[in-house]
């Protein structure tokens, strides 16, 4: 494809989109990759030091936690996917009615998107999860709606545009429905922008579930998640450095790529960045 | 005596806006009347802001009308008092701007069946039959390859064309035509009228034909009503029209047309 030969000529994105690539690789095939069950305790290896046996090293139950990471990049990456791909889907929806229909009904949606914008982030995604019940679809669920507003809102204002269309107008003279025209005329013209903002967005939902499992509402022991592990694995920092250590680079790794990777696809749509 | 297939009888919609909090109301047609015949082209000039394409808004339901009605084929389709519906496929209408009137993301075949979608089982499945819409296309010039194309690889002639295909495919009894050559280059709108004389000729068609181009009107038209500020102020034939134009406003008009067209 051409975008992707596109994101491969940086150097830059070019290593993001390979990382990307061993991510997804990792995240399909964990039960394949992982050495030791990252689940099953085996208290003789108790905090074990990273070594040809255990590259990085063992937990307080004697779970291998290279085990465990590439298990938890199912958990955490599929479900900041899982979440974002949920919000951008339905707020694509919300705001592309909302911009077309107008009216009262884009009053009451727009408003409501400013009570869910009006809390930080965190706190938002924090008392919604807490409220949900502590596990980690809740959790999910939490930062579907947290990220909501942004989709709707980016998906109105583009409504509102393609809405003036000459081609909206001429499908209004074929007596076709609303829905009809939002998904056939509204939607497609939209997805650029959405699509920019779901990949920024990934890194930062893998951010947030990690901090909602750190805190004890995303995913439950013995789930391998990488908050959840942190949580428990940064009271041992000081003798056992390597519990938290490979588990927070696992996140940061994580992250990174998914930013990067937004960064270079939302260069690829900009019509101003030109070649 | 032919029949009329669209009636317009006192027409009249007023835009309220507000600038500043003041008031504004914008007369853009007051008190039009005119009527077509089953197999003309009705001609509809003035200059821009006289309200010709709120005329077209109006005919095509996508404005609601103040007070007047519109019979179409003997049926009311647009008045004050009741609910009117709306006689979809019948009345089609070809816009401006070929580059916002087709949906970038569409195929050209998708472009061309999408006033179908909408239309009873039995019409779509006669009208949409793959030999009708390859007809169709070739009738508006262009080849069978082009159907699965995007409407970015075509020139604006050329996309005006499908545009023309897309409001010739459910036959329509009457086509609205608001300006479909003002936003094309001179050489491709001579190509493209030729092509609307041609197809009504071939099809028997009723044009309303909406443009601020009095050669083009002259070249193309059985009647014109002029509009100025909303208002009709005169209807005749081409020839009286161009020949012994009775309102003051007709003469201005006609005055300001290029030298070329006086001669020609």
């Amino acid at each position: 494809m051409k975008a992707i030969r596109q994101l491969i000529r940086n150097p830059f994105t070019r290593g993001a989109f390979f990382s990307l690539c061993v991510i997804a690789f990792v995240g399909i095939f964990s039960p394949l990759l992982t050495p030791y069950s990252p689940t099953d305790a085996k208290p003789e290896d108790r905090l074990l030091p990273p070594g040809h046996l255990h590259y990085f090293g063992t937990d307080e139950l004697g779970r291998d936690i290279f085990s465990r990471i590439i298990a938890g990049t199912r958990v955490s990456v599929g479900i900041a996917l899982f979440a974002i791909l949920l919000s951008a889907l339905v707020g694509t929806f919300i705001g592309s009615f909302s911009g077309f229909i107008g009216r009262w009904i884009d009053q009451v949606i727009m408003r409501s998107t400013d009570v869910l914008l009006a809390f930080p982030t965190l706190v938002l995604a924090l008392a919604l999860s807490a409220a949900l019940g502590p596990s980690i679809v809740n959790a999910a669920l939490a930062i579907a709606i947290v990220k909501l507003p942004i989709y709707t809102r980016l998906a109105r204002t583009q409504a509102l545009s393609v809405s003036h269309t000459l081609f909206v107008k001429a499908a209004k003279t074929f007596g076709v429905s609303s829905p009809w025209i939002v998904r056939r005329h509204i939607v497609p013209n939209l997805l650029t922008p959405i699509i920019v903002q779901t990949s920024l967005d990934i890194g930062d939902a893998i951010l947030l579930i990690a901090t909602l499992g750190f805190l004890g509402l995303g995913a439950q022991p013995p789930t391998p998640e990488w908050g959840a592990m942190i949580s428990t694995g940064w009271n041992y920092l000081l003798d056992q450095w390597w519990y938290p250590t490979f588990t927070g680079a696992a996140i940061f790794i994580a992250v990174i790529v998914f930013n990067i990777i937004g960064d270079g696809i939302r260069d690829l749509l900009d019509p101003k960045a030109g070649e | 005596m032919t029949e009329n297939i669209l009636q317009v009888s006192h027409l009249n919609k007023t835009f309220h806006f507000k600038t500043k909090n003041v008031k504004h109301a914008n007369h853009a047609v007051s008190d039009v009347s005119f009527e077509i015949k089953q197999g003309e082209v009705f001609g509809l000039v003035g200059e821009s802001g006289s309200g010709k394409s709120t005329i077209a808004n109006l005919l095509m339901n996508l404005e609601s009308v103040d007070s007047g009605q519109i019979i179409f084929n003997g049926e009311i389709i647009a008045g004050t008092d009741s609910k009117n519906t709306f006689p979809y496929g019948d009345i089609q209408i070809v816009f401006q701007d070929p580059r916002s009137s087709l949906d970038p993301r569409m195929s050209i075949r998708q472009i061309i069946e999408e006033p179908l979608k909408f239309l009873s089982q039995e019409k779509r499945s006669t009208l949409g039959s793959s030999e009708n819409i390859l007809k169709l296309i070739r009738a508006v010039g262009l080849r069978e390859e082009h159907l699965d194309r995007k409407p970015h690889q075509f020139s604006g002639g050329q996309r005006q064309r499908v545009a023309i295909a897309r409001a010739l495919v459910t036959q329509p009894k009457l086509v609205v035509l608001d300006e479909p050559t003002s936003a094309l280059d001179i050489s491709v709108q001579a190509q493209v009228i030729n092509l609307l004389k041609s197809l009504q000729k071939e099809f028997g068609l009723t044009y309303l034909f909406i443009s601020h181009n009095m050669g083009v009107v002259k070249y193309l038209c059985d009647r014109i009503g002029v509009l100025n500020l909303g208002k009709l102020v005169e209807v005749a034939t081409n020839e009286e029209i161009f020949n012994r134009p009775t309102h003051e406003y007709t003469k201005k008009l006609l005055s300001s047309v290029p030298t070329m067209f006086q001669e020609g």
